[in-house]
């Protein structure tokens, strides 16, 4: 945690602190979202059935609480989550496009990672209602979705789609090129930003307990696995993943089992 | 106090630094491997790579290795593209030193014995650039086997343009930036733990990585030798009398100017990377404390080098240019216009071609236009004020940017060639090294197979262009691989661009 504040504190300090702002913002609409009555928790969404929520954003389209509660589920999550993230590749798309282009690339370039981020939320809201079905208690399921995370943690496919999303790609200055580059640059980064990180996004979903705060410290969590090993690791297995994959079973398996 | 002396020091080959330092080579070469004191076991501190080491024949098929690779507590420690380069070599010199020094005592040599270096940059010295008799010997003076020489060595001498030292430590900044930003500083770029990474410092580049690919060479059956790969390099005893000069560039560059030239005071670079904590030892193989904040006195370390005196005397970046510029002072405007005058970012992009580019073993050529907007800001930078030498700044220098520079095998070095306009010759900006870019280039590696990026300063051939053509000219670049040090098959070069970098 003592990484993610220091990040946190280089950011505001630095000519980035736009990101934080906007991570701000996004965690402000979402306590809104959060607070609607009536409406499903924007951060669990995956605890229920698609359909009910489906008829829920439609139903209440008219009003507010539609769009709102929509567009915090599938926007404001993931930039929340990911906002403070994109120090690196937005320096990185601003240094290369010539200085009249630099604002039509960055919006090109969140253009791009918000889509990526909204279809990759999508999937596992679907892939957090499915664990759900699974197992009968939603704490069966965070329990589930927290030991996947920490196999996926300790196997070399983590560690190469992290590298991967360090990856800065080459990004032309002008022209027609530059504009579909930038915005290619921008759905790959969060692709592998999210297959990096999806159990972390997931477990929240279920609908376990105390989801907001789960949601925070994944943020937080992604933040620490972006900053304390930016760069270099080498993609190899952890089997200390699995051993506490184990242990998280075994703690879910009490919470369910005790009356 | 050991004190480290040019291999060449004395007239007649085979001095008594450089003997003694082959019989302890000797003695550590017989170690097995799982000895910390054995020369492989030194040498995979640096790099490993079982494939390799077993193609070179220095591991056989299924060998039982005291540490894996791909999970080492010592092993594949080497800092490249980092701020931790030179830090992390004087330790593991040190740790080298110390451990070859004890052998050479126990073989009843001296012991105040210091390691050699080898100064090819020298220009007083006669075949500087050759690399020295006692590598090349099959046999010692006594007619034993040298273990100083090995099969697996195919460069003969090293150009006198890459071991110049006029790219590298006429500047005066230690830090760099990153990948998207110029320009590099002598020491490298801040990074954590960097066993490969995507730009170096000027010194690595220049002479360091160039070195290495030119004494590395081209043929054998695996097409290069030991030292053009960092997975295999220090196997090779060059390597060691390599860096060793390596180490004394950072004296030199460091006392040439004692006002400016300093060390990093970040507690990050003097306390270490804490993502993966350095791990050396001393003879006996007992850790010690080995951060850029333990290794930054030699004097403390017990050694020194018998010359660290400045080969450029009076040559800094800034003063060449302007000197340079002298003529253009008189033709060139007083003040701009403030109308004329927009605020411009401290770097910027002036163009870049958009697409990659193939390098085989054939010259490439491709044409980099000036974009209006930030050319304008270029030409206007050249005021009488910014090029004479007794006021502060100077006009904006250009980079050219050779991004994600990829290969699958092999090394190899190509000179980048500018000319400002079609009927200008070619002006030689640099040259660039594969040292290490295979291992960047594995989309399984550590960056994600991102390849480097190197940075080459072109503002002389701005310096001379007409004001009409920096506001609106080309640039004509051309790529050419070295002959007869290429065996990297073909490299992609992801994007080829060009950053003004105001000088004020």
């Amino acid at each position: 945690m003592r990484a993610a504040a220091a990040a946190i504190r280089t950011l505001a300090e630095g000519p980035e602190w736009p990101l934080l702002a906007v991570a701000g913002l996004a965690w402000a609409v979402l306590l809104v979202a959060e607070r609607i009555p009536g409406a499903p928790p924007v951060c669990a969404t995956g605890a229920v059935d698609p359909i009910v929520l489906a008829q829920f954003w439609l139903s209440s389209f008219a009003a507010w609480t539609g769009p709102v509660t929509l567009f915090a589920a599938l926007i404001a999550m993931p930039v929340a989550m990911t906002a403070p993230l994109l120090q690196a590749p937005l320096g990185h798309v601003r240094q290369s496009a010539l200085h009249e282009r630099r604002a039509r690339a960055v919006a090109l370039f969140l253009m791009g990672h918000v889509c990526a981020w909204a279809v990759s939320v999508a999937v596992l809201m679907g892939l957090a209602f499915g664990l759900g079905r699974l197992v009968s208690f939603p704490v069966a399921a965070t329990g589930l979705a927290v030991a996947a995370g920490l196999v996926w943690q300790g196997t070399p496919y983590k560690v190469i789609a992290r590298n991967l999303s360090h990856v800065r790609a080459p990004l032309p200055a002008c022209g027609g090129r530059a504009d579909t580059a930038v915005l290619r640059y921008g759905a790959q980064s969060a692709a592998y930003c999210c297959a990096s990180c999806w159990p972390l996004m997931l477990a929240p979903m279920t609908g376990g307990p105390s989801h907001l705060a789960m949601t925070a410290t994944a943020a937080a969590l992604m933040l620490c696995d972006r900053t304390a090993r930016p760069i270099g690791a080498v993609p190899r297995w952890r089997w200390i993943g699995a051993g506490l994959a184990v242990g998280a079973c075994v703690v879910t398996g009490i919470l369910v089992w005790t009356p | 106090m050991r004190t480290r002396q040019e291999i060449r020091s004395d007239s007649a080959p085979w001095s008594d630094p450089i003997l003694w330092y082959a019989r302890g080579v000797g003695t550590l070469q017989k170690r097995p491997i799982s000895d910390k004191t054995s020369w492989l076991f030194l040498a995979a501190i640096h790099g490993i790579d079982a494939d390799a080491w077993t193609q070179f024949g220095y591991l056989s098929n299924g060998a039982q290795l005291p540490e894996d690779p791909q999970n080492p507590s010592y092993w594949n420690q080497c800092q490249h593209q980092s701020w931790y380069f030179w830090p992390w070599h004087r330790a593991y010199l040190r740790t080298f030193e110390e451990i070859v020094g004890a052998a050479i005592v126990s073989l009843n040599g001296p012991s105040d014995w210091g390691l050699p270096y080898w100064n090819y940059s020298d220009v007083k010295l006669a075949d500087a650039t050759a690399i020295p008799k006692e590598f090349t010997d099959q046999t010692m003076p006594d007619g034993s086997q040298n273990p100083l020489f090995v099969s697996a060595r195919f460069g003969r001498s090293v150009p006198a343009k890459d071991a110049a030292l006029n790219r590298s430590i006429i500047l005066g900044t230690f830090v760099g930036n990153d990948a998207d930003s110029v320009p590099p500083g002598v020491g490298g770029p801040r990074t954590p733990f960097s066993n490969s990474g995507e730009s170096s410092g000027l010194v690595e580049d220049y002479p360091h990585n160039l070195v290495h690919v030119d004494v590395g060479g081209q043929g054998g059956d695996v097409g290069f030798g030991l030292m053009s790969n960092p997975q295999t390099a220090a196997i090779d005893p060059i390597f060691w009398v390599h860096h060793s000069n390596i180490d004394r560039l950072w004296e030199v560059w460091l006392n040439r100017d004692k006002t400016h030239n300093a060390n990093p005071t970040n507690t990050d670079w003097l306390g270490g990377p804490t993502d993966r904590a350095f791990r050396l030892y001393d003879a006996q193989g007992n850790d010690r404390p080995s951060n850029p904040q333990d290794v930054l006195s030699t004097q403390t370390l017990g050694y020194a080098y018998d010359d660290i005196s400045d080969p450029l005397p009076g040559q800094f970046r800034r003063s060449h240019r302007l000197q340079s510029l002298a003529p253009q002072v008189a033709a060139a405007h007083a003040t701009i216009m403030a109308a004329q005058m927009t605020k411009r970012p401290d770097t910027e992009r002036l163009d870049s071609n958009g697409r990659q580019v193939t390098v085989g073993d054939q010259p490439v050529s491709l044409t980099l236009s000036l974009a209006p907007a930030p050319a304008r800001a270029v030409a206007n930078s050249f005021t009488a004020q910014a090029m004479r030498p007794d006021t502060p700044g100077e006009p904006d220098r250009v980079f050219l940017k050779l991004e994600n520079i990829r290969t699958d095998r092999g090394s190899g070095v190509f000179d980048v060639e500018v000319r400002p306009a079609a009927h200008a010759p070619y002006v030689d900006v640099g040259s660039v090294s594969l040292f290490g870019v295979a291992a960047a280039s594995s989309s399984r590696g550590p960056h994600g197979g991102a390849g480097m990026t190197k940075v080459l300063e072109v503002t002389n051939a701005v310096d001379v262009m007409t004001p009409t053509e920096r506001r609106s000219g080309k640039l004509d670049i051309r790529i050419v691989p070295r002959d007869g040090n290429w065996s990297a098959g073909n490299i992609s070069v992801g994007q080829v661009s060009l950053v003004r970098r105001s000088g004020q």
